[in-house]
């Protein structure tokens, strides 16, 4: 088993308060790893780091043996890794396909002079690469069975619908690596459940290791292979999930100290 | 109706309307319609800008500016005074232009916040004061005897062929994969850079282009007056280009032409109303841009594109 | 003050302090002040830190207050309409050509210090804007209204929830940043008594450098940036490049920009992600 995702001794400060402190672990390919911990832990910091969007003070982070520490956060993308944000951050005024285009067209376009000159003029072949992305858009929205929303401004979707066109965007960017922030937050019993049936479908048909911050224990449990727990910013454990249900520091962490 | 038959209803209209202005109108309304070419430029290129990549630009006076000077300069001194090679000038006026738009965009987008329309604003002064102590072309008073076109139809048709150029390349861009990578900037610039879209380099990319139009607009307007002083490249004309944007509507390419059209010939039309001794535009522009933007922000067209489409439709009911 | 707190250039900033300079000089002609006096001088102040205070809350009441949700560009648009407005409205009603303000302080040599004279002039200057910045200091840091003020700057979304009335606290923000500029401008127009409506714009842009050049939201930062500022720019007047000198403040806006976007002595803002 391969690691995909090395994170080494990350560490970052602000202000006075070591929000990530010497924080080690690693993701291996096809697994799905779950980053738990209560509010504050430093669990999303984590993801801003790895995404791109900090920098930290110390430690590295290695994707496919490839060092990505100083990489910003477009490059991050561009090596293989996609994430969602705890609150959706979907491009409202635009409608469903164009969401989705805005992330595919990333890899096709990549503004040289070629590409400048073709949809300056029109050219034929500009015609046809903008048609084969619109069709490709329309067949990813079509496996999540929101093709029918395509030309709906992505703000009038439900609530349970945007959470998966974020998700759906996110593969548009062919990551191979996948990050979720919270991605059950506000969704009930049901929607959790389906949820749970769609991260694992995803897994499988598109390939994906995937990392997963929830605060939803039942569908950690569940779905994940592997569980990584921080606590003020340090990692306080690191196993399968039936020894992370009963461990002491899990439990004291998320519970406070037992009173004897 | 197909592309072609587009094309060549656009020539008719356009000849049609040059034999006009050119046959049965005066000097004067000609002078105008050319400024009017010109402002529509200018607000074009701060519209792409402002509008479109949602940047703050106050500068655009400044880069102005540089496109007039470099084409004056060029076409007196290194091309003879030939207004054949006026286009020639007017050309490297945009590229200098853009490439100084280029220099202003390396610092500018790492940062965060309304710092471009500093940024840009101080790049118009440090550009006037330069000019204004630069006395091979002319210091405080100015550079003079600029070639002009010989005939009204040559200016005429050169203004439409860069108007043309501008709008057609904007509106291109605005409806290609670029135009929806402003697009999701403007939603949502975090979003959009996890999707791997560098913005920074967006921006800067949307900054040149915009500058190099400024820079055309600004060559052409030197050889149209024949003269240009640092004095008529001041933060006040930076705000004229705004006010014509902004009533247009931010992001609207066919709304800045239109806006234009009206900003330039109304105040004419009430020139013989008014009593401007201060020009009383001066006023009359701050207070509609108050208005407008407590009242109506999107202005006329706001995001959209004048769509003869829909107003046939709105006309037949 | 004002850019910290709302995150937004009141380029009109500058016409409120030649509004106040007119005012104050109106008023004094209208009572009749112009003997030199230390009572005049005060209240030449005082009227202009509070004729500016009127006029910029009704600018805020006005202008910008319909504006609180709208993106930031359309008020930064509206801060630019007002300023011209003000320019050349102040053209109109007071006439373009430079005013004299009147002596409110007869000019002493104090006394000399190794070839330097002391003047009374520039050590009420010193004087008042020490004692101007103290009690803004003590706004800000010692009384609830500058707490307030400082959440304000910082969560507006969150501050009404703690029952705080953003729009009185931002009302009263400007009118606190109105007042010192009208304080400036009275103290200003007594060194250098000629005034006229275009006066605000060349301060302006060199204050607001000053401001971002100490850093956003750091009042000490604002003082160090202005003293820097004007001290370059009398440095190339030495030198003679003097027409330089309004390009000067850019120059360097721009130099710091590029390595410390939050100015000498800034705070950044993180953006919650």
């Amino acid at each position: 088993m391969s690691k995909l995702l090395v994170v080494e001794n990350l560490s970052i400060q602000f202000g006075g308060l070591k929000a990530v402190d010497a924080v080690n672990f690693h993701i291996n390919k096809s697994e799905l790893l779950g980053l738990i911990g209560p509010n504050g832990a430093g669990k999303t910091t984590v993801f801003n780091i790895i995404s791109g969007f900090y920098k930290a003070d110390e430690g590295s982070i290695n994707f496919e043996e490839q060092d990505i520490t100083p990489a910003s956060a477009s490059e991050v993308n561009h090596h293989g890794l996609a994430r969602t944000f705890q609150n959706i951050r979907l491009f409202k005024n635009l409608t469903v396909l164009e969401n989705v285009l805005v992330a595919a067209q990333q890899r096709k376009h990549n503004g040289s002079l070629i590409d400048w000159f073709s949809s300056l003029f029109n050219t034929s072949t500009h015609k046809n690469v903008e048609i084969n992305l619109e069709n490709e858009c329309l067949e990813l929205l079509k496996i999540f069975e929101l093709d029918k929303f395509a030309k709906e401004m992505a703000s009038s979707l439900p609530y349970g619908a945007q959470r998966k066109l974020e998700i759906v965007r996110a593969l548009a960017t062919k990551p191979k690596l996948l990050m979720l922030d919270e991605p059950a937050a506000g969704m009930n019993h049901q929607e959790t459940q389906e949820l749970n049936k769609l991260i694992r479908f995803i897994k499988d048909k598109f390939n994906l290791t995937i990392l997963l911050i929830e605060h939803d224990m039942k569908l950690v449990m569940n779905i994940c292979d592997r569980i990584v727990v921080l606590n003020r910013g340090k990692k306080i454990a690191d196993g399968m999930p039936d020894d992370i249900k009963s461990s002491a520091e899990v439990i004291e962490a998320y519970l406070g100290k037992r009173k004897t | 109706m197909s592309q072609i038959k587009k094309y060549i209803i656009f020539l008719i209209l356009v000849s049609g309307l040059g034999l006009l202005l050119n046959y049965f109108l005066n000097s004067y309304i000609q002078a105008i319609f050319i400024s009017f070419i010109i402002n529509a430029i200018m607000a074009l290129s701060l519209n792409f800008i402002t509008g479109l990549a949602d940047q703050f630009s106050l500068g655009h006076a400044g880069l102005m500016a540089i496109g007039a000077y470099t084409a004056a300069v060029l076409n007196k001194e290194f091309l003879d005074n030939n207004w054949a090679l006026i286009p020639v000038g007017v050309l490297a006026g945009g590229m200098v232009a853009a490439f100084a738009g280029y220099l202003i965009s390396l610092p500018s987008f790492r940062l965060k916040g309304d710092y471009l329309a500093i940024v840009t604003l101080g790049m118009a002064e440090i550009v006037r004061v330069v000019l204004l102590n630069w006395n091979h072309v002319g210091g405080p008073r100015g550079y003079n005897a600029i070639m002009k076109f010989p005939e009204f139809m040559y200016s005429y048709a050169f203004a439409v062929l860069l108007l043309f150029i501008t709008f057609m390349t904007m509106y291109r861009l605005k409806f290609s994969w670029f135009g929806r990578n402003l697009w999701a900037i403007n939603e949502d610039d975090i979003a959009a850079e996890v999707m791997g879209l560098n913005v920074a380099k967006t921006k800067r990319r949307a900054f040149v282009i915009s500058s190099f139009f400024a820079g055309l607009g600004g060559g052409f307007y030197a050889h149209h007056l024949g003269y240009i002083s640092p004095g008529s490249f001041g933060f006040i004309i930076s705000v004229q280009i705004l006010i014509v944007a902004v009533l247009g509507g931010l992001g609207s390419l066919s709304g800045s032409i239109v806006a234009a059209l009206i900003l330039t010939f109304l105040p004419e039309i009430l020139r013989s109303v008014q009593m401007g001794s201060v020009d009383l535009r001066m006023i009359i522009y701050p207070i509609l841009l108050i208005l407008m933007m407590i009242l109506r922000p999107q202005g006329l067209f706001g995001r959209t594109e004048l769509n003869l489409k829909s107003l046939k439709e709105r006309f037949s009911k | 003050m004002v850019y910290g707190i709302l995150t937004m250039i009141n380029f009109a900033h500058s016409e409120i302090y030649m509004m106040g300079a007119f005012a104050a000089f109106y008023l004094a002609r209208f009572a009749g002040l112009d003997t030199p006096s230390p009572l005049n001088f005060t209240l030449g102040i005082l009227a202009g830190a509070l004729l500016a205070a009127i006029i910029g809350f009704f600018v805020e009441m006005l202008a910008y207050r319909p504006l609180r949700s709208s993106p930031k560009m359309n008020v930064l648009i509206t801060a630019i309409g007002v300023s011209i407005l003000f320019q050349f409205g102040g053209q109109i009603i007071f006439g373009a050509d430079p005013k004299s303000f009147p002596t409110l302080i007869e000019d002493r040599v104090l006394f000399t210090l190794a070839d330097i004279s002391i003047r009374l002039v520039d050590m009420l200057i010193y004087f008042v804007s020490f004692v101007s910045l103290g009690i803004l200091s003590f706004i800000i840091f010692k009384t609830q209204t500058g707490r307030a003020m400082r959440a304000v700057s910082t969560r507006p979304d969150m501050t009404p929830l703690m029952g705080i009335n953003n729009n009185k606290i931002i009302s009263t923000t400007f009118i606190i940043g109105s007042a010192l500029a009208g304080v400036a401008a009275v103290l200003v127009s007594i060194k250098y008594p000629k005034i006229d409506p275009m006066m605000g714009v060349k301060i302006g842009t060199s204050s607001f450098v000053a401001a971002v050049f100490g850093g956003i939201g750091s009042l000490h930062g604002a003082v160090i940036g202005g003293f820097l500022l004007g001290l370059g720019e009398y440095y190339l007047i030495g030198y003679g490049a003097s027409t330089y000198k309004d390009a000067l403040s850019f120059l360097i806006l721009i130099g710091v920009l590029l390595y410390k976007p939050t100015g000498l002595f800034g705070t950044t803002r993180k953006e919650k992600i």
